[in-house]
């Protein structure tokens, strides 16, 4: 098996002695030295649609995975081989993905993506950034929603199995908030948060947190 | 996967003729392997709006060698030599198949073909075709880097034969978060087979149609013509793809090959047996090559722009390695864009191509009185599909030229003139997604040089096509 080959990784090679270039020549002849960690399944199925560091999503509705919260992104897996995260792009996507992953696999990609530099954004601000700070920070008293914060942290890194949703693709926390608001994905935390949102709200708190850094 | 058929009026381009109806015919379309699906676990709509067309998803499988799979762990054999393991095969059997059938009803019956000089005429009232082909795969990953796509069709009287197949080593590069390199080493016997958009011949729209319809009697460029079972070739090249930017926003594509006879020349060398599809691949020396394309995605967008040129040298003689030299010189600009909304699986695709060839004849040549030639190809398209279950597609096509009345002969054409134009609408309906229907019409403003005001039984319009196409994969 040949690992995917890291630039930063011949960096640290050089720093070992090992001259770069030779490194290189081997690469290139196939030999696929260990110089990148990542898991087989990131170059086997993963970096089709995430890319091999989880920065680069193919689509709006793939989401970033670099520097997520490593008990998130395990949790997730779990649920997508247990078929009880169940929206549509879940059905399509990522049940084939999970089923054939082992909890050795689940526990080696959850750690390789959240140790990748963190997600950021990757486009010009969108409209609402603004609403959706207020959203963000204070919620909305009138509609019974809290803010945001109260779980993802202050700054949208996230923590534990709460996920971080600083720099997270706009279209995918979009779509995530449609799921949940119409039940599709099940979390008897948002759920009934995202029920009390409308869509220009969602639009709005995707705008701000898609520009997070 | 379109193939159109040219070169059939004069005796000795007969066989070549008959057996570009026949390449014709095993064309059809193809992808949305269920191989694929198996393998990946993924539906077809992942990787194409409707087969054959890809998405941006569908072009990083193809990139990455067909290897992308989602099995478990013991659905592979792993040999180990030492601690090091010799071989991890795919434990799946990766088959596929695919059946088509068509109905094709040609305005002025299949009689309009019968012109005075015509070798081969299409079909006499025949215009059923069941099957139209059925086609056998082996494609997916061989092993982590290797895949293949292997494409074997029957096309009833025309046998079987190896249809457009390629063999591919691939390998992703990572330069960091923003920057992914792909290469790959590949073996395809068809020119443009390896590409990744469907604006090149061997995936260009209209993707499928019978071949008693008039569209396979359009004079084509050599490249459009040089397809596997049909032509014989032998390709082996690389290609790489360059990655970078934020949302892999920018996709650089270049692709080199060299092509040459599959299978010697001359009748001895490669005729008879049930594969031995005759003797018109009759390359002098290497073909080459040269595609480049870059593509730009932003949000449910992306747009590519290619070119590419193909420089082929062919003994006049279909039998004889000797003689006057042909040269075909194939230059293509090419455009793709398309709209994706992935969460509910409608689409837009718009492509346009135009293909431009320089033929030179060599001294002495049986297939053309003239030194010289050019034959242009424009093929202008696009595609709508909601959900993917139904879909409208429309196109114009133009092909222009010399006139050249021995190489195209001058049977239900205005003096040997190549030049055709018409327009071609499309419904299509997918009960589900590995069956398809479809309804075409394409009518003929200019057909071979004939037009509708021509006096008499042979103008454009004789050449109106009416098919209705059937397909099934499983």
């Amino acid at each position: 098996m040949c690992p995917v080959l890291s630039l930063n990784n011949l960096a640290l090679s050089r720093k070992k002695g090992v001259i770069r270039s030779t490194v290189a020549a081997l690469a290139l002849l196939g030999s696929g030295p260990a110089l990148a960690q990542a898991p087989q399944s990131v170059q086997q199925s993963c970096m089709v649609c995430h890319g091999q560091t989880g920065e680069n999503t193919i689509y709006p509705i793939v989401p970033r995975l670099n520097g997520q919260q490593v008990q998130y992104l395990a949790w997730q897996l779990q649920q997508f081989k247990k078929h009880t995260r169940a929206d549509q792009n879940a059905q399509i996507y990522m049940w084939p993905v999970a089923q054939a992953l082992d909890q050795q696999d689940i526990q080696a990609l959850a750690k390789y993506y959240a140790a990748q530099s963190p997600m950021h954004s990757a486009s010009s601000s969108r409209p609402g950034v603004s609403a959706g700070k207020q959203i963000f920070l204070q919620g909305i008293a009138s509609q019974g929603i809290p803010a945001c914060m109260a779980c993802h942290a202050v700054n949208a890194t996230g923590r534990g199995t709460f996920p971080r949703l600083a720099g997270q693709r706009y279209g995918y926390v979009v779509q995530q908030l449609k799921y949940l608001h119409d039940g599709s994905r099940a979390n008897p935390i948002m759920q009934p948060i995202a029920a009390k949102l409308t869509i220009q709200q969602m639009q709005d708190v995707a705008a701000y947190l898609s520009g997070l850094h | 996967m379109e193939i159109k058929l040219q070169w059939k009026n004069k005796a000795r381009w007969a066989t070549c003729a008959t057996l570009m109806v026949g390449a014709a015919a095993f064309s059809g379309n193809a992808l949305a392997l269920p191989t694929f699906a198996r393998q990946t676990g993924w539906s077809c709509a992942t990787c194409h709006t409707s087969y054959p067309q890809l998405t941006p998803m569908g072009r990083m499988f193809k990139l990455l060698g067909y290897t992308t799979n989602n099995v478990q762990r013991q659905q592979k054999l792993e040999a180990k030599f030492g601690k090091s393991t010799a071989l991890l095969l795919m434990r799946l059997s990766q088959f596929s198949v695919f059946a088509q059938a068509s109905y094709a009803n040609v305005a002025g019956g299949q009689e309009a073909f019968n012109g005075a000089g015509v070798s081969n005429p299409p079909g006499n009232q025949n215009d059923i075709q069941f099957p139209q082909q059925v086609s056998l795969f082996y494609a997916g990953e061989i092993t982590p880097h290797i895949g293949a796509f292997m494409h074997l069709t029957y096309s009833g009287r025309g046998g079987f034969a190896m249809d457009d197949s390629d063999f591919r080593w691939a390998h992703p590069w990572s330069f960091g978060p923003g920057q992914l390199l792909i290469t790959g080493v590949e073996v395809n016997n068809t020119p443009t087979e390896p590409d990744i958009y469907n604006t090149v011949p061997d995936w260009y729209a209209p993707f499928s149609s019978s071949k008693y319809s008039a569209i396979r009697q359009i004079p084509t460029t050599f490249i459009e013509g040089a397809h596997g079972a049909g032509y014989p070739l032998v390709g082996v090249g690389t290609y790489e793809a360059y990655i970078f930017g934020p949302n892999k926003a920018n996709w650089i594509y270049f692709e080199a090959d060299g092509y040459t006879n599959a299978d010697g020349i001359g009748a001895a060398a490669n005729s008879g047996g049930a594969f031995g599809y005759g003797n018109d691949g009759r390359m002098q020396g290497v073909a080459p090559y040269v595609r480049l394309a870059y593509q730009r995605d932003w949000g449910n967008w992306n747009w590519e722009v290619g070119t590419y040129g193909m420089w082929s040298h062919l003994y006049d003689s279909p039998n004889t390695k000797g003689g006057p030299v042909d040269s075909f010189d194939d230059y293509d600009l090419d455009s793709q864009l398309q709209w994706l909304d992935t969460a509910d699986n409608s689409n837009v695709t718009l492509r346009a191509d135009w293909i431009h060839e320089d033929q030179t004849f060599g001294p002495g040549s049986a297939i053309s009185s003239t030194t010289t030639g050019n034959l242009n190809s424009l093929n202008i398209n696009g595609a709508y599909w909601l959900h993917d279950h139904y879909g409208v597609s429309g196109g114009y096509l133009d092909t222009w030229g010399s006139a050249n009345a021995d190489l195209w002969g001058t049977g239900y054409s205005a003096n040997g003139s190549p030049d055709t134009n018409g327009e071609w609408i499309e419904a299509s309906y997918l009960p589900w997604w590995n069956t398809r229907f479809s309804l075409r019409y394409t009518l003929y403003n200019k057909f071979r040089g004939l037009t509708n005001g021509a006096v008499g039984p042979e103008k454009a319009s004789a050449y109106n096509t009416l098919e209705l196409l059937t397909w099934i994969s499983f």
